[in-house]
């Protein structure tokens, strides 16, 4: 399921920082060449906000009047609330659209077992517990996952009737009831990301169907393990008699087993994996910052960047990664670049540092020795299994768009669109961090106008213009998302 | 290592042929009661299932691999009773371990096929039933203290016939392998039992015996590819910071493959220890990155200069452990060790008498792999072929070693090394091309020793 989550962001973030949507207190953007169009979207945000709220409110008093009283013994209650609220903390984030939570398993089979109005009160009574006390998440937040949860439950429950489901009877060895099943699953999938989904939009902006697109992809396995756990539970539920007898907080502590484990250890691995890609990250980030101590003599390696300094390598990665977002490349492909930007210029360390520092010669080219760079560099990445298309990104970093680049002289669309996004980003921080004469960001774009279609590919260039004036903060807010993804 | 004993052949022939009778003696007292078997279908998706997950062992972090086949197994001891189980176990094998040698083989059939027969007979006489056998329920309320029996006597069985074998290949103490073993499996027992148990009273669901299994795997399913895909991501985080530190020092011809073969030495020395598999894992990531530190541009011109170093240049020697372990410290490669790979780093130029830096600690404040790195360090500086200077052999080396021994370095991590030299088990290379980059994962023996296990 998927979950409500801003991204925490450093001081300076676009304003909807750590206090959730809409509550925080609202800065402007320091430093943008422009107004940025951010100004309009929060209020737009705090009326979805506020309104799934009211609706969800207004829901669950009107369920309570359609279905009357529901008689539940306590360890029912127990079991249900408890086991969706712990799962319910147990959140793995996604890059770029928020954060999955584990309990759709309980919701789902709530849904089968008592219906989408006991349920709907079950869940936002869950998240409410959850995301208020145990995760601490500030009310209006929570209220926001409760209130989507309860809406998306009342909805699915009323389509899983129609289509002939009666709750507590799960019969599987049946076409008809087996598919009333798995349409339910479906749409209560696809109504709880889209919920999030228009979240994240309005927030950050960017097109609906793409977020949806991007959220629906991962959501996919995890979502449909924790169905098939949500299902167990509700078979295992209509039959506990049988299973450990009429005992009733046995059956509850079995029932609890039965999906906290599995679904703990499905929760493990996922949050293992994505705790794994800031760990690589910083250690690009700090192999970057010891390539510059060794070929460009920075202090030393381990004073040379601290806080918000940042290296070359990881300036030139966050602006192409920026470039190669704005341009809607897949995920993977932007993250290859990523790491390209870091490691571009890794071939150095093959290169005498006399030559390195001698510069350029009369004619304005460097010494052949130092051309070698980009070859050397994609040798060093090539033996690096996952870093394959990185590799060919930094051997083609110095091609030039008229064909006068080195090593392989390519032209136009010859060269890797990433290598392009490279040079590109290379050029203007290089120009723009200068230690002799650096240029301020319109002199630099300036010369970089001037050169597109000679050295640069003249569509990126229009569009390094285009990202330069929309956010101006960009390489802050690149950071905070590490700081995020590592919450 | 010594050589394996020749009572394990023998060792081996017998358990197979103890545990085939055990398992004809078994089918034979199912069939004198008269209970038929009929369960093709059941029998042949655990199967299938104990198969499939023996194919695709789960990797652990350090090199190790598990497979969760532990949790069918119980499962099926539970449902089926010792004797289906066991061929289930027996068939199991005759495709998993069909490449390895006959008695090998012969022996792992008899292993799992004791395993279940005592689990089964604890069960039995803690007053279990089995689910296909006789119509019981296996239900944790009532039948608690025979279910833990069950998977205790099974694990207990399985590991102590597995480390005699293990102690009897590699001619060390029963006690001290099978202590080992224990130590190592139990975790993994621990976390495994429990699916075995909810599998099996999943599967009593009425009507849906094997649908409610399958429900029941599938987010465990999603857990694997998801661990699967976390583990890769830390072997691509190994390789790549590899690389990069190794290309860091490939083009300086000062320092070309020191870390390479430093890591290599130290290694053997660690395993010699006895250092377990966590350690010697720390141990190789300080070793691969100890000299990061001297990632700065006037290193070279500082340490070739001829003459002996200025006071500022000589401060900047000493501060290159320091910049090392501040690197690594914010590296966090791995989780959780990033500081103890630290505090290793700065310290491998300490020596014991206190005479070291950067702290000029002493004794037992060096921590055994920082004494471990320093020899390693010393004698690759003192064995490599340098342009600069003479190369000494290594039996110079381990002399040279040998007389600083105590007051330099390590006495025992000395001793390591001159038993390794003397064993003819260190090869002293110093080309690129020879020195292998990724040295054999650590725990890799071992669980190829235990693989019946």
């Amino acid at each position: 399921m998927v979950k409500a989550k801003v991204k925490r962001q450093k001081a300076k973030g676009n304003g909807l920082g750590s206090r959730g949507w809409g509550l925080g207190a609202r800065e402007r953007p320091a430093s943008s060449l422009v107004p940025s169009r951010q100004s309009l979207a929060p209020r737009l945000l705090d009326i979805y906000v506020g309104l799934t709220i009211a609706a969800g409110i207004m829901a669950l008093w009107w369920s309570l009047r359609q279905w009357g009283q529901v008689e539940l013994e306590l360890w029912q209650l127990a079991l249900f609330i408890g086991l969706a609220g712990i799962l319910d903390a147990m959140v793995v984030p996604v890059a770029g659209v928020g954060a999955m939570a584990a309990s759709f398993a309980v919701f789902f089979a709530g849904l089968l077992v008592l219906g989408g109005g006991p349920s709907a009160w079950l869940a936002a009574l869950a998240v409410l517990w959850a995301d208020g006390l145990l995760r601490r998440r500030p009310l209006a937040r929570a209220s926001f996952n409760a209130s989507h949860s309860v809406l998306s439950l009342l909805a699915v429950g009323w389509l899983y009737q129609r289509l002939g489901g009666e709750p507590g009877v799960l019969v599987l060895n049946r076409v008809g009831p087996l598919l009333a099943v798995v349409v339910a699953a479906a749409a209560l999938w696809l109504l709880e990301t889209g919920w999030v989904s228009v979240a994240m939009a309005l927030e950050k902006g960017g097109a609906l169907w793409r977020r949806l697109g991007q959220a629906l992809g991962p959501g996919l396995a995890w979502d449909g393990a924790l169905a098939s756990a949500g299902v167990l539970l509700a078979l295992l539920y209509g039959s506990r008699g049988q299973l450990v007898g009429q005992a009733s907080w046995p059956g509850a502590l079995f029932l609890g087993a039965t999906v906290l484990i599995p679904c703990g250890l499905l929760y493990y691995a996922y949050r293992l994996q994505s705790s794994l890609q800031p760990v690589y990250l910083q250690s690009l980030r700090t192999l970057s910052a010891l390539l510059e101590a060794k070929v460009e003599g920075s202090a030393s390696a381990s004073s040379g960047w601290r806080g918000d300094q940042l290296g070359h390598g990881e300036q030139v990665a966050k602006l192409a990664a920026r470039l190669a977002e704005r341009l809607e490349l897949p995920a993977g492909q932007v993250e290859q670049i990523r790491y390209a930007g870091y490691l571009h210029d890794i071939g150095k360390v093959g290169v005498p540092s006399s030559l390195l520092s001698r510069g350029r010669d009369h004619y304005g080219a460097e010494p052949e020795a130092v051309r070698l760079h980009a070859t050397i560099g994609a040798g060093i990445l090539a033996p690096i299994r996952f870093l394959g298309p990185a590799a060919e990104m930094v051997r083609a970093h110095h091609e030039r768009w008229d064909g006068l680049g080195y090593p392989a002289g390519l032209r136009g669309r010859q060269i890797p669109l990433g290598a392009r996004l490279l040079s590109l980003a290379n050029a203007y921080v290089g120009m723009t961090h200068s230690p002799a004469q650096p240029l301020s960001p319109e002199q630099a774009l300036a010369r970089l106008r001037k050169a597109a279609g000679a050295r640069f590919d003249p569509e990126m260039a229009s569009l390094l213009a285009k990202v330069l004036q929309s956010s101006g903060d960009a390489v802050r807010e690149e950071a905070g998302e590490l700081e995020f993804a590592r919450d | 290592m010594a050589r394996p004993s020749r009572l394990f052949p023998i060792y081996l022939f017998i358990t197979g042929i103890i545990g085939w009778m055990v398992l004809v003696w078994l089918i034979e007292v199912r069939v004198g009661e008269g209970v038929r078997v009929s369960l093709a279908w059941e029998g042949g998706f655990f199967l299938g299932l104990a198969i499939l997950m023996g194919l695709q062992p789960v990797r652990l972090p350090r090199g190790a691999t598990t497979t969760v086949g532990f949790a069918v197994d119980y499962a099926c001891v539970l449902i089926f009773g010792p004797a289906v189980a066991a061929v289930i176990g027996v068939m199991s094998f005759a495709v998993l371990l069909r490449r390895s040698p006959w008695l090998r083989q012969f022996f792992n059939q008899g292993q799992v096929i004791l395993t279940f027969a005592g689990a089964g007979w604890v069960y039995e006489a803690l007053g279990g039933r089995y689910v296909e056998l006789g119509g019981g329920r296996v239900a944790f309320g009532e039948l608690g203290v025979a279910l833990v029996g069950c998977g205790v006597a099974a694990f207990t069985i399985s590991t102590l016939l597995v480390s005699v074998a293990i102690a009897q290949s590699e001619g060390r103490s029963v006690v001290g392998v099978w202590v080992m073993t224990f130590q190592w499996m139990s975790l993994r027992f621990l976390a495994l039992a429990p699916f075995g148990l909810l599998m099996a009273m999943v599967y009593q669901t009425p009507g849906l015996r094997l649908v409610a299994v399958a429900l029941f795997l599938v987010p465990l399913v999603g857990a694997r590819y998801a661990f699967q895909g976390a583990m890769e991501m830390l072997e691509v985080h190994r390789e790549t910071v590899w690389a990069l530190s190794n290309a860091l020092e490939a083009y300086d011809p000062y320092t070309r493959n020191h870390s390479e073969l430093v890591t290599r030495y130290a290694l053997a020395m660690g395993r010699e220890l006895g250092l377990p598999a966590a350690r010697l894992e720390i141990l190789e990531w300080a070793c691969r990155l100890h000299d990061i530190g001297k990632c700065r541009q006037d290193w070279e011109s500082i340490i070739r200069k001829p003459g002996k170093p200025s006071e500022a240049e000589w401060q900047v020697i000493r501060q290159h452990p320091v910049e090392g372990s501040r690197l690594v410290e914010r590296m966090e490669f791995l989780p959780h060790t990033a500081g103890e790979v630290a505090r290793i780093v700065r310290a491998h130029h300490e020596r014991l008498d206190g005479s070291g830096y950067p702290d000029g600690q002493g004794g037992e404040r060096i921590c055994l792999e920082a004494r471990v790195l320093g020899v390693a360090d010393a004698f690759e500086a003192m064995t490599a072929r340098r342009a600069y200077k003479r190369r000494r052999s290594p039996e110079e080396a381990i002399g040279e070693l040998g007389r600083c021994a105590g007051s330099q370095f390590d006495p025992r991590a000395v001793g390591a090394l001159v038993a390794l030299w003397q064993r003819g088990e260190l090869s002293v290379e110093d080309s690129l091309e020879q020195a292998s980059l990724t040295p054999p994962s650590v725990g890799a023996r071992m669980s190829e020793a235990a693989a019946g296990g």
